[in-house]
């Protein structure tokens, strides 16, 4: 009979409340794709390149994973005070016919473990074949092939989500059921209707929006000029006056429903002034979790934001052209490469001419037999000095100051990367060169852009060399063996003259063949080089490992970021979804009034619909509107590289990432607003 | 009595809950007439069947067989828009608990009829000052039901139920949640209505002392007519019609059902 309750009661809030329920499995599906994150094909394989960084990544999930509990732990409370504030007449009468609270508590336990432990049932293979497909795809798409694929399956990983997920709801209900025990029976028996005081007094909320907005412009600013100096203080001022202007905006929010109601309530008809009365009513009563709501999607939006703007500026194939890059004698080089088993791996191979121009102050005396030259820049310097005075300008001027003898590249070999690319070779006249910036230094290359359209010049031994318009920024070396930030491309008799050319080549690069590449992808064949010059004792370094941390931490920021994300945004929107329909049941006498008024069960509908749009579309726009500053600061302060050069990117981020938020808000809103046409409709039988 | 014109016939009116062996015959066919300008009463004791006859004429609940007719029209052939228009337009209602929408001023809860039957607010504003002038609640036009008393609350319902012009209005125990000085200041508008406005009124109560101020009071019990009631216009008191009143209350409750 007790087990019977248990079922048919956690039946009926499974049926009534099918939005926490949907919400409870994709938070069980999230926490298990989190906890198994070490098991899927990438990290398994970035492991053997990467240990450290993974090894780190993965002691960080705990803490994630408690952060996200935390967040979940807002839902569980919320969705079951809700519950039970619905159910409270119901539990009035139990006590009524002389059950004993602990019997009623015992009942409410045993109804939420039957919940959890069917929300688990179904969650947990969706998590399973989740993320196999997610390892699948990932793998897939980095190019690892799926013929090493292996089922994983976490026990670790599930065992964590029960605990966490069952710990959640159970010290919710504790917390809700000693508040429960302590009211009185009458208050249960009794099915309130909203208590709040109404009044028309909008003077205080004038001000609190006013404050809000205010507080909220304060954060906005600092985030946006100050957010880059990471100065605590700073950073704890943005977030303190963001979250207290969210507060108090939506505090506020109340004196301008109020005054659009009272500027519109006689010129419209219909349910007008009821919808927005309603709004108003909710929107007063709930302003505290409302805010957090909007808080919560700004949050999701600036991680998804972040993780997306990561994962796109980590573009692997950025600047990647060859493939290896073998240093040591030319002769064994030139042995091992041509042996039948590496040969048909190699096309291209090319020897690497760069080196540093040996300036007047440097290392003369040490080194007394090098010849020295004379070094700098120029036209282009002042060509720069005369810009503008800007952040960028002072911080190009700067690297020029730096780089008083720069690092020279001898054009035929910067061609043959290019030819790799299948790009067009640069032709450099005797008394040109061009410019080269690694694409990972961008700062000030707008400036640089610009200046070089007037083709200033450089001085080598007090020869002048004009600048082409061009920079050019593809990689030099496979992986890491050198990295020049800033050097330039001269002509080969200019490089022979002025390079010692004792140590040169610097080193040999070769990529493997198009045909290869497209027949068995890139990291198979890759992997197989590196086994054949590992076993011919060259020393030598591949794509394969820029790519593997590349790939690192576009997984790490994609897979956290978008994880909170999801989290956080289906928190926000259960939240906001049930209030609403709270507020609906509590309300329903005044839809009842309404029909025998003469009110039509579709215009009801319509107006609950119209209240729902806008209950979604506050928090919403108030985080919309946040996230825009947000974001930018964000991109301005911890990727000013990535920000000034991929505007484009960004703005095709910004449209991925409404277009994502639209699509959930659109979800969450039609089922509620179906929801509510069926609460209407059966008031109406 | 040949001016009077029939606004409402109700005819052998039946209602049934339940199926076999749960049958509850809640009216037994009750047939009666509410004539224009008419101040008609309805009293029974609990369980007699007044608010189910009601329910049958707010179209809450439809009838098992019989008919209802407003102005010559079948009610139980309204449907969709005719229904709504019936609802709020040709009739007004007053309930015990007032049933205002209480995050609605008091203004606009009077005027919410007329918004949902989408009628132009703005011309009706002079038209809601009078009302509000003539039942005393100008004072509490802009504030919310929770500032109000019960008597302000209950005469705000009946702006709202007066403001559409209807052909009638039904109350159903306006004065049951009202102290003694506010039931006898809203029984005293309410026959100010029915004879300076000549609205017509049905009204269900088992007070006799908001019965007293009807013209005619039908008496019900088990589901029939039991009995009723003429007021002698311009001959009899108040306080004569309310004993008189009283006395059948006490065959009522004792008499004959003691007899049976």
């Amino acid at each position: 009979m007790f087990f019977d309750l248990v079922r048919r009661n956690s039946k009926r809030s499974r049926k009534e409340n099918g939005i926490y329920f949907v919400s409870l499995i994709v938070s069980i599906v999230a926490f298990y794709i989190i906890l198994s994150l070490g098991n899927q094909d990438v990290m398994i394989y970035l492991k053997t390149m990467e240990s450290d960084a993974v090894n780190r990544l993965l002691a960080l999930i705990p803490i994630l994973y408690a952060v996200s509990l935390f967040f979940v732990f807002f839902l569980v409370f919320f969705a079951n005070r809700y519950q039970l504030e619905r159910r409270s007449h119901e539990f009035g009468v139990y006590l009524m016919l002389g059950m004993k609270r602990s019997r009623l508590f015992s009942l409410l336990f045993m109804e939420n473990l039957w919940s959890s432990f069917l929300a688990l049932l179904i969650g947990l293979p969706i998590s399973i074949i989740l993320s196999e497909i997610i390892s699948l795809l990932t793998s897939r798409l980095v190019g690892l092939g799926i013929i090493g694929h292996r089922f994983t399956f976490s026990i670790s990983a599930m065992l964590w989500t029960i605990v966490g997920f069952l710990g959640l709801q159970i010290i919710a209900l504790l917390i809700l059921s000693r508040k429960l025990v302590r009211k009185e029976l009458l208050d249960l028996l009794e099915d309130k209707q909203e208590d709040k005081q109404h009044t028309d007094n909008i003077s205080i909320s004038l001000v609190q929006l006013i404050i809000g907005i205010i507080s909220l412009t304060i954060a906005y600013v600092l985030g946006i000029k100050y957010l880059r100096t990471f100065n605590l203080i700073i950073v704890c001022l943005i977030f303190v006056s963001g979250i207290v202007g969210t507060f108090l905006v939506f505090r506020g929010m109340n004196a301008l429903i109020c005054l659009t109601i009272r500027k519109n309530s006689t010129k419209r008809s219909g349910l007008y002034t009821f919808t927005f009365r309603q709004l108003q009513e909710n929107v007063l009563n709930r302003a505290g979790s409302l805010a957090i709501s909007s808080l919560l999607i700004l949050a999701a939006l600036i991680c998804f934001g972040y993780g997306v703007s990561i994962a796109m500026n980590a573009n692997p194939s950025k600047g990647h052209a060859v493939d290896f890059t073998v240093q040591g004698q030319e002769k064994e080089i030139k042995e091992a490469l041509n042996s039948a088993e590496i040969k048909p791996y190699v096309s291209n191979l090319f020897p690497m001419k760069l080196g540093f121009l040996r300036g007047e102050q440097d290392g003369v005396e040490t080194n007394q037999d090098m010849v020295s030259h004379k070094f700098n820049w120029g036209g282009l310097e002042e060509a720069v000095k005369e810009q503008k005075f800007s952040e960028e300008q002072d911080m190009l001027l700067n690297m020029l100051d730096f780089h008083s003898s720069p690092y020279l590249i001898s054009v035929s070999s910067y061609n043959q990367i290019l030819n790799i690319k299948g790009e067009q070779p640069i032709k450099l006249r005797p008394n040109e060169v061009a410019i080269y910036r690694n694409s990972e230094f961008t700062a000030g290359n707008n400036i640089l852009q610009n200046v070089l359209k007037n083709a200033p010049d450089v001085r080598i031994d007090n020869q002048s060399y004009r600048l082409l318009p061009n920079i050019y920024s593809d990689n030099l070396v496979a992986d890491r063996s050198i990295t020049i930030s800033t050097g330039l491309i001269v002509p080969d008799d200019v490089f022979d003259k002025v390079i010692d050319q004792k140590h040169q080549p610097f080193c040999w690069n070769f990529a493997l063949p198009k045909e290869l590449v497209e027949k068995e992808g890139l990291m198979q064949p890759m992997h197989e080089v590196q086994m054949l010059l590992k076993d011919k004792g060259l020393e030598f370094e591949s794509y394969l490992k820029s790519m593997g941390r590349q790939l690192f931490y576009i997984v790490a920021a994609s897979y956290t970021t978008i994880y909170l994300a999801v989290l956080f945004l289906i928190i926000a929107n259960t939240v906001i979804g049930l209030q609403f329909l709270m507020q609906q049941k509590k309300t329903s006498r005044r839809y009842a009034t309404l029909s025998v008024l003469g009110s039509l069960p579709c215009d009801m509908c319509q107006s609950a619909r119209k209240q729902i749009a806008w209950y979604f579309a506050l928090p919403i726009g108030v985080a919309i509107v946040s996230s825009f500053f947000g974001i930018k600061a964000m991109l301005g302060g911890l990727l000013p590289s990535a920000y000034e050069s991929n505007s484009k990117s960004l703005l095709i981020m910004a449209i991925v990432m409404v277009g994502f938020l639209f699509i959930i808000e659109c979800i969450y809103m039609i089922s509620v607003m179906k929801i509510s046409d069926k609460h209407i409709e059966a008031l109406n039988k | 009595m040949s001016i009077y014109s029939k606004i409402l016939e109700v005819q052998d009116l039946k209602k049934v809950y339940g199926r076999d062996e749960n049958k509850t015959i809640a009216l037994k066919g009750i047939t009666f007439d509410v004539l224009s300008g008419e101040f008609l009463g309805i009293m029974g004791a609990s369980g007699s069947g007044k608010t189910t006859l009601l329910n049958c004429i707010t179209t809450i609940i439809k009838p098992t067989s019989g008919k209802i007719l407003l102005n010559g029209e079948n009610l139980s052939s309204f449907r969709g828009k005719k229904l709504a228009d019936y609802r709020g337009n040709r009739i007004g209602y007053l309930f015990q608990d007032f049933e205002l929408l209480d995050n609605l001023t008091g203004r606009e809860n009077i005027l919410l009829p007329l918004s949902i039957h989408g009628m132009n607010v703005e011309e009706s504003v002079d038209k809601l000052f009078a009302i509000a002038k003539y039942l005393e609640i100008e004072e509490v036009l802009n504030k919310f039901p929770a500032q109000m008393s019960g008597g302000q609350k209950q005469r705000i319902a009946a702006a709202r139920a007066l403001i559409s012009n209807p052909d009638m209005i039904l109350a159903d125990e306006p004065t049951g949640a009202l102290d003694t000085k506010s039931a006898k200041i809203l029984m005293d508008k309410l026959k100010g209505l029915n004879q300076d406005e000549k609205t017509t009124i049905l009204m269900v109560t088992h007070d006799p002392n908001a019965a007293s101020y009807c013209s005619r009071i039908l008496f019900i019990q088990d589901g029939v007519i039991f009995h009723e009631l003429r007021k002698q216009i311009n001959e009899e008191t108040q306080q004569s019609f309310y004993d008189r009143i009283l006395t059948v209350m006490a065959q009522l409750g004792g008499g004959s059902a003691n007899v049976l």
